[in-house]
Formats: C-alpha cells, structure tokens, sequence
C-alpha cells in the first residue's frame, strides 16, 4: 500500500474568506480542548455523494468521482493539516450492491481502519430522494454489527444534493425535515437503537451542495436554500460531535473479527442439560417406569414373568 | 391533476387506471405501485405484478413506460464540466438499456442491436416554458409532445405488424427511431399508412 503522506490543507484557501474564518476558529476550540487531530468516517449507500463531499470539505479534487462507474473498490484515508491540526478523511466505497449489502466492501473498510480510531462517522445520502426502503435499514444494519451501536453517539447524517426545490411546493423547510425524521427512523430501526434512548435523539443532520452551481451569498459563502452557509455549518457540527460525552471508536482486531460464535453461550451449555435432565427426561423416565407398574398384563405374560422368577435350579 | 403523488410514502397502493382526452384521442393509463429493489421483497413485487397482469388482461397495453429517474445513481454531475446534457442522458439511457437487456437475456431473445426508443420527462412544476407555455427541457424538447408521438407511433407500428409480420415491425422499428429524424414523422409514416385517421393522429403531435 502506499506511504501515507499528510498534506498542508491548502484548500481551505480556496473557501470564501467569512468561510475559512470560521473553520480557522473552529480548529482553534478542538485545539484548545486539546484534540489535535479527527478521523472521519464517510459511509453510505453508493452514488449519493461521499466522495463529492470528502472533495468539498479537502477543498481539493482529492477523491475522483465518475458518474456512472462502480466506486472504487477501496477506501480511501485523504489527511490534511493546518496550524498544528490533522484532519483525517476515510471516504469508502459504497455498501449496497445488487440489492445486498455488499459485504466484500465491508470487509475491505473493516480492514483498513484495523488500528484506526472514528471520531465520527458521516452517514450520507441524498436529500432529493422521496422514499426509505429496506435497503437503508440494511446499511443501518452492517454499520451497527461492524462497528458497535456506540458508532452512532459520535455519527452525523449528511443529505447531499440541497440544492432542490421540493416537489408538489412543499416549503424546503418541510421537506427536510419530513426527510430527515423518515431517513433517521429507519437508520434507527436497522441499527436497533431504542427510540429513547440517547442515540437516537441527538443525531445531527446537515445539508451539503457539493455543486459548482451551489448559489452564494454576499459574503461569497456556499448557502443552501434555507440561507445556511452549509461548509461552516459541517464543520461546526463536526466539531460538536468529536467534542461530545461520547468516546471514539477504536477498531480493533476484536471489533472486526466479531465475537467468536463458538464461544456463544457456552456457559449455558452445562445449565441447559441439567435443566434438560431434571426437568424432562427424570420425570418422563418415572412415569413411564410407573405405567409399566401399573399396566395390567394378560394371564400369559404375567405367568411368564412368575417362571422367571422362580429358581429352577 | 388526476392522481395522487406523495413525497414521502407511497401514494400509489394498487393499479390505477386513469382514462381522459388529449387532442380528441382517448388515452388510458395504467398507474402502478413502485416496486421494490431489494432482493427479500420479491414476494411484494410478484404480487403488484399479478394485479398488473390482471389489468392489463381487461386493458391490453399498447406501449409500456419504464420509468426510472435520469439523475439516479449518479455523481455530481458539475465535477465535470464537460459532461453536456445531452451525452449524460444518452450514458443514462444506455445503462437503463444494458440492465433490461440483461435482465430479460433468458426470458426472451432480443436482437443484440436492440435498443428501447426514451424519452425525457419533466415533473415539476417550475420546468421551463416555451411562447406557447410548454413545459421544455434545457435542450429545448417539448417533452410532452414528445412522449405522446413515441406512444402513438409505437401503437402505429405494432398495428403494423399485426398486418405485415413482426420481423418487418422490427425493420420498420430500426429505421423510424434510429435514422434520421430530420424528416417529420407524417412523411415516415405516410409511407407505411393507408388510413388517414393514423396520419392525423400523429401529424397532432409534430
């Protein structure tokens, strides 16, 4: 595999000055809480638009993008450092294929964050997309099993593609927000995360426009259709969440190999035989020895049975 | 507006059969619920596709739309600014080709040069206008009046057939969607019709 190069992240200077001010600022609190460093995880189903926002937030045509091929097979770590800070982005191939999960590709993410430590996971897709369906539930799913339920206290949803009219004129607002509610249920319901519980209640989620159209406002800044400076707004939430309660996740080998099914339960192994003995088999074996007492046998039998006894000898 | 659309759950549950006039024809509709991608719910598509099959025993179709949507599955198209219009939708159309062709292979044989004709829809409400109020693509195409030629020239073409064959539907197929378009389809067809009532029909909608 290649060496790893960490690059100045020049391309901040390629963002509106109010933009670059507030990451700058941004950077500075997580320095000042002494984090001097983050790892992104950005996963997702395939074409809605992770590598378009690794770019965006690099600030440089870091990852290609192809309209129609197949992703890449592999992931892809970018890591870019600015005043002392190290931003590290993992941009992965997608994790749906044919209608399955695609389970050679989460083998392959799995492996190459062996060692690695998530200090938030980027779940993306699409904001212009009118339906949930099992298939969102099922990446829910994989991302749970490889990574832990705990992944999702450090995760932010990101919807690409904000720059949109919603159709039959349902105000932005109430589009994103019906999006979001029907996007987060179903992540929930495949991570199988209560509804009460801790998780589920503070997931953020932001809108992206990875565009070269994305309209500006008057300070040049990329806004969305609700008037938000969308690259400032990403990263603060980034930030919120690195900086929460929450510990990172470190992968390790346990992690990806998974529990061991032999091991499963063993314990109980020895409980459900002597439960299984005393419980089923003792009894049953009395009574059928007590129907046998009791069985009244013909003439024939009973003076076989007295033949035997008698000592002939 | 004569159906249900909803953005967020499904609005269409069962077939629908939608029926009007455009132009003095009478057009029918079949509207169908969505069907479902994922491998485990092919239970629930057969099931949509039985009620289908009955509708379409009492209301034989003419033409059947495959609809799917252009920007599905892609990238961000601005990341490549050379990338026009219309050599994106002919990529898109071209996929949506090689999934059907693969997918039918074993059901049905189909001439290796065999290519569905598309046609390009705009839903929302703030599509472009021409002079005249039509709804127009980027590259200037009446969409609607488009898609109605397709259907009725496909009507046209299978009645054809029933007379003359179906390998010469298949010759009469290649050369009306394939060549030259530059000839109005009245002077296509005037070469293949005898009723005047066809050429009426199709001469509506150039």
């Amino acid at each position: 595999m290649a060496s790893h190069i960490t690059r100045e992240w020049s391309g901040i200077n390629t963002f509106a000055p109010a933009t670059q001010t507030k990451l700058l600022e941004l950077l500075g609190k997580l320095k000042q809480e002494n984090v001097n460093s983050l790892t992104i995880l950005v996963m997702g189903k395939g074409g809605v638009g992770k590598s378009s926002t690794v770019n965006s937030i690099i600030g440089e045509r870091v990852v290609s993008i192809s309209p129609f091929q197949s992703e890449g097979p592999r992931p892809v770590m970018v890591s870019r450092s600015r005043a002392g800070f190290t931003l590290n982005i993992i941009d992965t191939p997608g994790l749906i294929e044919g209608g399955y999960i695609n389970d050679m590709a989460l083998d392959i993410i799995k492996r190459f964050l062996l060692n690695k430590t998530i200090d938030v996971l980027l779940y993306v897709d699409r904001l212009d997309v009118y339906r949930v369906d099992n298939l969102d539930k099922l990446v829910a799913k994989a991302i749970t099993d490889s990574f832990g339920k705990e992944i999702w206290n450090k995760a932010i949803v990101a919807l690409t593609h904000a720059q949109f009219s919603p159709p039959d004129g349902l105000p932005y607002d109430e589009f994103f927000s019906q999006r979001s509610e029907s996007l987060l249920t179903v992540l929930r319901s495949g991570a199988r995360i209560k509804k009460e519980a801790i998780q589920a209640s503070s997931i953020p989620v932001v809108l992206v426009e990875n565009s070269g159209r994305c309209n500006k406002n008057e300070s040049d800044e990329k806004v969305l259709p609700n008037g938000t400076a969308w690259i400032p707004n990403l990263v603060q939430t980034i930030t919120n969440t690195a900086l929460n309660k929450s510990a990172s996740i470190h992968v390790d080998k346990d992690l990806i190999e998974g529990p061991n099914p032999n091991q499963r339960g063993k314990l109980w192994i020895p409980v459900v035989f002597a439960l299984q003995y005393f419980l089923l088999i003792k009894p049953i074996k009395g009574l059928i020895e007590r129907d046998i007492e009791n069985e009244r046998k013909p003439a024939w039998e009973r003076r076989d049975a007295g033949f035997r006894k008698r000592d002939f000898y | 507006m004569k159906v249900v659309t909803n953005a967020f759950e499904p609005a269409t549950t069962s077939v629908k059969e939608v029926s009007g006039t455009i132009d003095g024809i009478m057009i029918r509709i079949l509207d169908t619920p969505g069907l479902k991608s994922h491998m485990k719910e092919q239970a629930y598509n057969r099931k949509i596709l039985s009620s289908v099959k009955r509708y379409m025993k009492k209301f034989p179709p003419d033409v059947i739309l495959y609809v799917d949507r252009v920007d599905a599955q892609t990238r961000d198209l601005n990341d490549l600014p050379i990338l026009n219009y219309e050599v994106f939708v002919a990529q898109k159309s071209y996929l949506v080709q090689q999934s059907i062709t693969q997918a039918v292979r074993d059901l049905c044989q189909l001439s290796p040069n065999f290519m569905f004709p598309v046609a390009l829809v705009e839903n929302h409400p703030l599509c472009g206008k021409n002079k005249s109020g039509d709804c127009v693509l980027s590259n200037g195409l009446r969409w609607r009046s488009q898609l109605l030629a397709l259907c009725s020239s496909l009507k046209i073409l299978s009645d054809l057939s029933t007379v003359s064959g179906p390998q010469t539907l298949f010759d009469h197929w290649k050369h009306f969607f394939f060549q030259d378009h530059s000839q109005p389809l009245y002077h296509v067809f005037s070469s293949l019709l005898q009723s005047s009532a066809h050429l009426k029909f199709s001469a509506n909608w150039n």
